[in-house]
């Protein structure tokens, strides 16, 4: 444990921007992020190894003591950020969650023993629909949450607007984005965007976004057109090159589980390697969307007289992927390694080959488990945060002299329902 | 002790910051503008250590926003050793004890749910469920089963026109006699481990390695009782149920919302392990009670468990704890006790129909 948690090498994070001046070229002061005062990776490595060790219930302190980190190791114009979220608010958080949670594990189970009533399949699309909701409804409270706990300054932050409102709009343009194909995706984000700042207030001054999904078109076809075209080039070969009576007749044989023509089965092959490759390519390609799309978003935010600009790039956040993938890749082999060494050892005590696989497994997935989770926030989570907070410049950072605190507390203790898990991490 | 310096103070309300200075003493931290005017008189008692970045100090009062930050490398320094022993911010939950007290209580109400909540809502609930549709989940889960039973082949079912009759004669008594809440069904499979399962909806598998492993058919007809038990108990129902309660309880705990990764099967197997020793031990209730009443010695299913065990594959401590049906002293013993009590003059089925019966998969 202990020789892990040194402090990391300067490669583990990313040049830390103390500077506060003015960036060349325009007014306004940067955001800064220290990455390079120890102490990340060690709560990384140690409070991972505790959440293993407790089979997660020591997440809660563990998430506290991450965000207090990534908090105040976050500054603007020299005032770094506080957390000042406690164990205890996010446990009961997680308490009312497991209760608003039940109904839903119920419809699933439902589902899964009536597959074929009419019941279960009500049930099933019920667990769906609440699940879609409920991750809407939760991301919502728990950044308010977050925001409620974020001090700058001496002011909170805060968000108002209803969760259960946020969460239905996400359905409208779930609908909207199914007829229109996708299209409406960048116009959906940039709605929900507009709305969770549009509610987002520091102190008494509330923020204001013209997010547009315009403005986020062009960048948004430039990722779908990679990711999509192959499949869609796939596809309509298939429909131009062969009558649609034959087609038709196809896709029956095929829905019986009986072999296609072959004179299908090369173009076939190509529908199915481009719809795998549509799949990893969205994944691969999300950062490139995402960096420009927050890019316009952070541009499009006033609070007050004060504006924002970030000038965060995607290889910025590749490089991160690619550091984390690589380290990935040796740990896999190390561990591999180790795996494959202490099974094929053999001592001298009575013990089947099954219990040995059972324990192995089972520490073994452990191991992963810490591993892989401490190095993700090491190597990505948290120097992608920096990156993002380094990007910012804010421009016209004196007209935050004159924020007052509100005194209404937007803050109901401890509704961090996504905060024990991983919906919308941080 | 006396610290004095320059600080930045923010006092909650506002957020200007206000260029202070500071001094701390024994008993309290003052805060005065530069123009000599207290801003703020904190008592030692009520400071807090605030999280502020690598060299700077951030101190709060408990309860308050307010915050007086101090950049100067010596005053920093000099405050950092005096506050050592103050709490940080936030501190509910913290220290050794506390955390450990939490996670105990945490456990504490985990365990009580795993072992006593959801048995009993698994046992309020499965008689709930109508007939109906335990009978098609068993049908789906019998295809499945059978074939993971015959080693991934295509499963065959015995079915000779001479065993199938006996099979009847030697099991219509009893299943007249146990009273189950639905239909019975019985199959032979053509498997060489001897095994006997009863599934969700009154189906009872027993394998060709049973059948002949057996040395008598009051020994088979014993088994046989022990699963009608499991029949007559819904054993099969409350399993799933228990087993779905438990996926949500540890998935929800480790914080997998889907409830299938690799922790939540160790931890379902472990504890279903645990649940099934107790529903063992009911079902042989039942069938010393069943083969009782027929006039029957119960003692026929200890001699029969043993010689199952006998051709299983041995087991070391860890996994016979795992087996779903472990065959333990204590089960032998309580059988042994209740037979010789009766003891019927004739076999239960005539050696001819005996012959056919081993004679099924033929």
């Amino acid at each position: 444990m202990t020789d892990l948690s040194t402090p990391p090498p300067a490669w583990t994070m990313p040049a830390a921007e103390m500077s506060d001046a003015a960036p060349p070229g325009g007014q306004g002061v940067r955001a800064a992020f220290d990455g390079e005062t120890p102490g990340l990776s060690e709560i990384a490595f140690t409070g991972g190894f505790y959440t293993v060790l407790t089979l997660g219930l020591y997440r809660f302190w563990y998430a506290t003591d991450l965000r207090r980190q990534l908090w105040h190791r976050s500054s603007v114009g020299g005032a770094p950020f506080e957390y000042v979220g406690t164990v205890k608010e996010i446990f009961v958080g997680f308490l009312i969650m497991l209760t608003l949670l039940t109904p839903i594990y119920v419809l699933f189970y439902l589902s899964e023993f009536y597959p074929d009533d009419d019941l279960g399949q009500w049930a099933g699309i019920g667990f769906l629909v609440s699940v879609f909701f409920f991750s809407g409804f939760a991301t919502y409270r728990a950044r308010r949450y977050r925001l409620s706990r974020t001090l700058w300054r001496g002011v909170r932050f805060g968000q108002t607007g209803s969760a259960v409102v946020y969460a239905l709009r996400n359905f409208g343009w779930l609908i909207l984005s199914v007829a229109t194909l996708g299209l409406a995706v960048p116009f959906w984000r940039a709605s929900q965007e507009r709305m969770r700042i549009n509610n987002t207030w520091y102190g008494d001054r509330r923020f204001a976004s013209t997010a547009s999904g315009w403005a986020l078109m062009p960048r948004f076809l430039v990722y779908l057109l990679p990711v999509l075209g192959p499949l869609a080039a796939a596809s309509a070969n298939v429909f131009l090159t062969h009558p649609y009576d034959f087609l038709a007749e196809q896709v029956s044989t095929l829905l019986v589980g009986d072999q296609p023509d072959p004179s299908l089965v090369p173009d076939l092959k190509r529908v199915t390697w481009s719809f795998l490759w549509a799949c990893v390519g969205a994944f691969l390609l999300w950062p490139f969307y995402r960096t420009g799309e927050l890019r316009r978003f952070i541009g499009r935010v006033q609070l007050g007289e004060t504006g924002f600009r970030s000038d965060l790039t995607a290889w910025a956040v590749y490089k991160s992927y690619l550091a984390l993938a690589l380290t990935f890749g040796l740990t896999s082999v190390i561990v591999g390694l180790l795996l494959y060494l202490m099974l094929s050892h053999r001592d001298g005590r009575v013990d089947t080959q099954e219990t040995r696989y059972l324990v192995i497994t089972i520490i073994g997935y452990a191991l992963t488990y810490w591993l892989f989770g401490a190095l993700r926030l090491v190597m990505l989570t948290a120097p992608v945060w920096g990156k993002l907070v380094g990007s910012v410049t804010v421009e016209g950072i004196e007209h935050l002299d004159t924020v007052s605190a509100r005194r209404d507390p937007s803050s109901a203790t401890g509704d961090d329902y996504a905060g024990g898990y991983d919906v919308g991490a941080l | 002790m006396r610290i004095e310096g320059r600080g930045t103070f923010y006092d909650g309300r506002s957020s200007r910051p206000v260029p202070v200075a500071f001094a701390l003493d024994l008993t309290r931290l003052s805060i005065t503008d530069l123009a000599g005017v207290e801003l703020a008189s904190w008592p030692m008692a009520s400071l807090r250590r605030a999280d502020a970045g690598a060299g700077r100090v951030r101190i709060a009062r408990e309860g308050e926003d307010a915050r007086l930050e101090v950049d100067d490398p010596v005053a920093a320094r000099a405050l950092s050793v005096a506050l050592r022993a103050t709490p940080a911010v936030g501190s509910d939950w913290r220290g050794l004890f506390k955390v450990a007290g939490w996670m105990l209580a945490a456990v504490a109400s985990i365990a009580a749910l795993l072992f006593i909540g959801i048995p009993a809502l698994a046992d309020r609930i499965a008689p709930l469920i109508p007939v109906s549709a335990e009978q098609k989940i068993g049908e789906a889960a019998k295809p499945q089963i059978l074939s993971t039973l015959s080693g991934g082949k295509t499963p065959k079912l015995c079915r000779s026109q001479d065993g199938s009759l006996a099979l009847r004669h030697l099991t219509e008594p009893l299943i007249a006699a146990a009273g189950a809440p639905l239909p019975v069904t019985v199959d032979v499979v053509d498997v060489r481990l001897p095994n006997a399962f009863a599934l969700p909806g009154g189906s009872v598998i027993l394998t060709r390695g049973l059948i002949e492993k057996v040395a008598s058919p009051e020994e088979l007809a014993g088994v046989f009782a022990h699963e009608l038990g499991h029949v007559v108990h819904r054993d099969g129902m409350r399993g799933l149920l228990k087993s779905a309660g438990l996926s949500i309880v540890l998935g929800l705990i480790i914080g997998d919302f889907t409830g299938s990764s690799v922790a939540v099967l160790v931890g379902r197997t472990l504890i279903d392990a645990g649940y099934s020793r107790e529903t063992e031990a009911m079902a042989d209730a039942f069938a010393i009670d069943l083969m009782t009443r027929i006039g029957r010695d119960p003692a026929a299913l200890s001699t029969a468990l043993e010689a199952i065990s006998k051709e299983g594959p041995e087991l070391d401590g860890v996994l016979s704890w795992l087996s779903t049906h472990p065959v333990t002293a204590e089960r032998t013993r309580i059988l042994r006790a209740a037979g010789g009590r009766t003891g019927a003059a004739e076999p239960i089925l005539d050696p001819a129909g005996w012959a056919s019966l081993k004679a099924i998969c033929r």
